[in-house]
């Protein structure tokens, strides 16, 4: 689980990404809003790109590129981050086999995949989680999906590490299953994991409803945002860009 | 099944957003006045158990290992709206925290494994389980089955998002032919899974009420007598039928064949004359059997073999869930 991201003792599924997104770019610090705004902007507009427009595919994958290298990201991090199209870039490869024009559209189905994966791989590595999380809040997501999701990113980590534990407390104790029907205590694991999930989640509501909760929702889960001259001018710049290669070179 | 960008037309994807954020709204306002709305902690973290349920790797054989998608899971231990909810929870921060599936796909995911594997298990599942008789064994039976049809389910309507979008007809046969080998191991894992839980705190599960009253109570055992008949009974009915019936059954093409078959001929009568009999997905397991009294019977053994051995598994486990529930049952300062 803790997979090539190294130095994290916990191997929760956000290993290695809290740490990038800590990090201090210049796109690091840009707002929230500026990014997702941006981002999100440019996989559809690349989606939105009729087939075999390469050159516009080329130009929204360098926008991308000139971004992560902006933002220090190291390149291994990020390759080992997209390879989470993989699957789908192999179902792609069988087009030019088995369609007419197959080719066209097995090249433009796996540039539009790889730039919206690396757009939203950008986007989560250059912003901290909580931060992005009050950047959807103030762009009009619901407040309600807002805090489930806040307090599921909080106790992924915890859940998390029981699991790793729990791996680990398997494994110490010679537990190797080669088959799917040797995998009970895995099963029972799970099953476990969820009457403690339930139970805890019951025990955070009691401990937040004495410290005053009364089940409404807390405005902005994070610090407050402020939308900068920078912050307008990256969203500025990076949606003219978009509309001239959509616009001229299509 | 996370699609990435760009695999979808543009009418596919806006539709699906749309069906999936009315259901996502529905489902927020609906689990939210089950739970009372006070108790946003609790869908956070069964969210995140379903999210980290969906990263422990299952060895499956020769090597390989797999993972719950989690669908039936959530949906026969929280329920259809609770657990809509949670796997479009899921799927919201997969893809922004993760760029697992497509910004752009997001609707279309949250359709096939918040609505499919979500909703559409529950509905699975309540219809099964009033059809088989009300015991232990008979509610597991019914998760197996469900855990196993959400994913074929989900598949299928996967592949048709990509037949619209120009991916040939084969895309079909290997995506539901694949998911037919995968949703066997959601179906051992997930029987197994609930089988543990409701030998342990039955009352958490949100489909207890089609348990037997007995499994409620902790001295609780179905009668292993009884059962067995019912085994014997239904085996001996499926054969009947599999072998009697099968005399009769038709060698013309079925609604799907021939609507395939019109659709690659175009009118053309010479043509369906010629390709008909002809498999059209080669790629599928057993690709144009024909029907015998033989057939039948392969097919029953063949699907009471897998049945049992599924119920074998969540059997066996039953002893030691039950110990294990009067020891561990330790409670962590919260955190």
């Amino acid at each position: 689980m803790t997979g090539s991201h190294s130095g994290h003792t916990h191997g929760g599924p956000g290993a290695g990404v809290e740490e990038i997104a800590a990090g201090h770019s210049a796109i690091h610090h840009l707002d929230p809003r500026a990014k997702i705004v941006g981002l999100i902007g440019l996989a559809i507009v690349s989606v939105s790109t009729p087939p075999g427009a390469w050159v516009a595919f080329a130009a929204y994958l360098a926008v991308l590129v000139a971004l992560a290298v902006a933002a220090q990201l190291p390149l291994r991090y990020v390759l080992v981050r997209m390879t989470v199209e993989v699957p789908f870039l192999l179902a792609a490869a069988i087009l030019p086999l088995t369609v007419p024009d197959g080719a066209v559209l097995g090249g433009t189905v796996a540039a539009k995949a790889t730039i919206g994966v690396l757009a939203m791989v950008l986007l989560s590595s250059t912003t901290p989680f909580p931060r992005l999380l009050a950047g959807f809040e103030r762009l009009g997501m619901p407040r309600v999906i807002v805090m489930i999701v806040a307090f599921m990113w909080r106790y992924l980590h915890v859940i998390g590490g029981e699991v790793h534990r729990a791996k680990i407390a398997r494994e110490a104790r010679g537990y190797d299953p080669r088959w799917l029907w040797q995998t009970g205590a895995i099963a029972r694991n799970i099953a476990t994991l969820f009457v403690r999930s339930l139970e805890r989640g019951e025990r955070v509501y009691l401990a937040m409803a004495s410290r005053g909760y009364r089940g409404g929702i807390p405005a902005a889960v994070s610090a407050p945002l402020e939308l900068g001259r920078l912050d307008v001018a990256f969203a500025a710049a990076l949606a003219a860009t978009l509309a001239c290669v959509r616009v001229v070179l299509v | 099944m996370h699609i990435p960008d760009g695999f979808l037309t543009a009418p596919t994807a806006i539709a699906t957003g749309v069906v999936s954020a009315g259901a996502l709204a529905q489902s927020v306002r609906t689990a939210g006045k089950s739970l009372n709305e006070r108790q946003i902690p609790l869908v956070g973290l069964t969210a995140a158990f379903i999210f980290a349920v969906q990263m422990i790797n299952f060895p499956v054989g020769l090597g390989t290992s797999g993972h719950l998608i989690g669908g039936a899971l959530a949906a026969i231990l929280l329920g259809p709206w609770l657990a809509t909810l949670v796997l479009s929870i899921v799927l919201i921060v997969q893809a922004i925290g993760f760029a697992d599936g497509g910004i752009t796909a997001l609707g279309a995911n949250i359709s096939l494994m918040g609505l499919v594997a979500g909703m559409g298990a529950y509905l699975i599942f309540s219809v099964l389980v009033r059809l088989l008789p009300r015991t232990r064994t008979g509610y597991l039976a019914a998760t197996a089955a469900t855990a196993w049809a959400s994913v074929v389910a989900a598949s299928v309507l996967c592949s048709v998002y990509l037949l619209l979008r120009g991916f040939p007809s084969e895309v079909f046969g290997v995506m539901v032919g694949l998911h037919a080998l995968i949703g066997i191991g959601e179906a051992v894992i997930t029987t197994a899974v609930v089988g543990a839980v409701v030998q342990a705190r039955p009352e958490l599960v949100a489909t207890r009420g089609h348990l037997p009253a007995a499994v409620m109570t902790p001295s609780g055992r179905v009668s292993a007598r009884r059962s067995r008949a019912f085994v014997l009974l239904g085996l001996g009915l499926s054969l009947f039928i599999a072998m009697g019936v099968s005399a009769f059954a038709s060698s013309a093409p079925d609604g799907l064949e021939s609507a395939v078959l019109r659709a690659v001929c175009d009118g053309d009568e010479a043509c369906l004359e010629e390709r008909a009999g002809e498999a059209i997905f080669d790629a599928a397991p057993l690709a144009d059997y024909a029907i015998t009294p033989l057939s039948g019977l392969v097919g029953v053994v063949a699907t009471f073999a897998v049945g049992a051995g599924i119920v074998g598994v969540a059997r066996t486990r039953r002893g030691v869930a039950r110990r294990r529930r009067s020891g561990s049952d330790t409670h962590a300062p919260v955190r």
